[in-house]
């Protein structure tokens, strides 16, 4: 009688979680599908995208949460590292040009089908933001011409820095294995948030109030 | 004890379906251990390297080769003739010796994708498994081609860099 009695429990707690388990990919899926398409705002450069469903993802991580990004090197509460890279035309860009500020640093590269799919999304984030002492920073991570990373982005109207990668800065930021991965960098200069993979527009929009929101060093 | 395995097989059951429950959201590199993604390749060759063709006099006997190979799961490459000149399109280059070669290269055409957030957006690219054809010509004997397959690889969410697979093929002439 006992036996069969915690068979019938073990049964019930094996069904409870499958059950859990269809519930929570249904969730997640529906929540990806509900994004806004990123053909209407790529058609669209600078057109805003207000109102885009804000679903959770997996790839973010705040300062606080456990564990770090997907395959991130955990950077969430510590100074971003420093760094001077060169735009495609040879200026020399620091991230302390940027002290003070919220900063979002965005490895992309040309051949990056969701990054191009987020420049939309920052072009709106930088103009609605950038106001209140915020910016983009486009890090670029093509090997090939300067020249085709700034034509690529005068196409898509980007209207933020770019600067073209170079290996020590992927050494300090774990090693980029992989694009899109931003890293949302706090007035104080500390790193609060960190992404691997395209998230929403309303996800990218509510780290950045995160870090609008932090106070200076 | 026969309540205690029961136990035990209910906690690794509901372990197991946790694990379930938390891949679904995870992407597909996930668990691929990206800290080593720049030895790490996400296409191979499936089709044997050791490769028999008929021999020509001079060289004017050609035979089809196919070559096949196979992409992880979950991942994408952009195929040899992608949409956009800014994506990376698929190609073998082949090192052929002295007494073979490889006329012509064929690829197969891609097939239509579109990242699931960008339903308008489509690409052109290859999953699972594509075979290469090449035309060879070769005089009597046996030969080691070397060369590489250029490749990019995503998933739905994310992109890994441009890959380079060395290639090793070994043709017998008779």
């Amino acid at each position: 009688m006992k036996r069969s009695v915690i068979v019938v429990l073990v049964l019930i707690a094996a069904i409870t979680a499958m059950i859990w388990a269809g519930v929570m990919s249904y969730r997640i899926r529906k929540s990806l599908n509900a994004q806004p398409p990123a053909q209407t705002a790529l058609a669209q450069p600078g057109a805003g995208s207000s109102g885009a469903a804000a679903n959770g993802s997996s790839s973010t991580s705040t300062a606080g949460d456990s564990p770090s990004a997907d395959g991130l090197s955990d950077l969430r509460g510590k100074p971003a590292p420093a760094f001077t890279l060169k735009t495609p035309d040879g200026k020399t860009v620091s991230l302390s040009d940027y002290k003070g500020k919220a900063v979002l640093l965005n490895f992309w590269a040309t051949w990056c089908g969701p990054c191009k799919l987020e420049m939309p999304w920052l072009i709106d984030l930088q103009k609605k933001y950038a106001a209140q002492g915020f910016t983009v920073l486009g890090i670029s991570e093509d090997d090939g011409s300067a020249k085709n990373v700034a034509d690529f982005a005068t196409k898509m109207g980007v209207n933020y820095p770019v600067l073209m990668y170079d290996e020590k800065m992927n050494k300090a930021y774990g090693g980029v294995d992989y694009l899109p991965i931003s890293y949302y960098i706090g007035r104080d200069g500390k790193v609060a948030v960190e992404t691997g993979g395209i998230i929403s527009q309303s996800e990218m929009e509510a780290d950045i109030q995160k870090i609008l929101a932090s106070k200076g060093a | 004890m026969q309540k205690r395995r029961l136990l035990f097989g209910a906690v690794l059951a509901v372990c197991a379906m946790t694990m379930t429950a938390q891949s679904a959201w995870q992407p597909a590199h996930s668990g691929i251990g990206f800290g080593q993604a720049s030895a790490k390749q996400w296409v191979q060759m499936v089709s044997s390297p050791e490769l028999t063709v008929k021999a020509g006099k001079q060289a004017a006997a050609t035979q089809d080769v196919d070559v096949r190979f196979a992409i992880q799961t979950g991942l994408h490459i952009n195929s040899h003739t992608p949409n956009s000149h800014y994506l990376i399109p698929t190609t073998i280059t082949l090192d052929a010796p002295t007494g073979v070669e490889i006329a012509k290269i064929e690829y197969p055409q891609g097939v239509d994708y579109h990242f699931q957030f960008a339903p308008k957006d489509e690409l052109s690219v290859y999953t699972g498994e594509f075979g290469v054809r090449m035309h060879v010509h070769a005089k009597p004997g046996r030969y080691t081609i070397h060369g590489q397959l250029r490749y990019q690889a995503c998933d739905d969410r994310a992109c890994n860099p441009p890959k380079t697979l060395p290639l090793t093929l070994y043709v017998t002439a008779q």
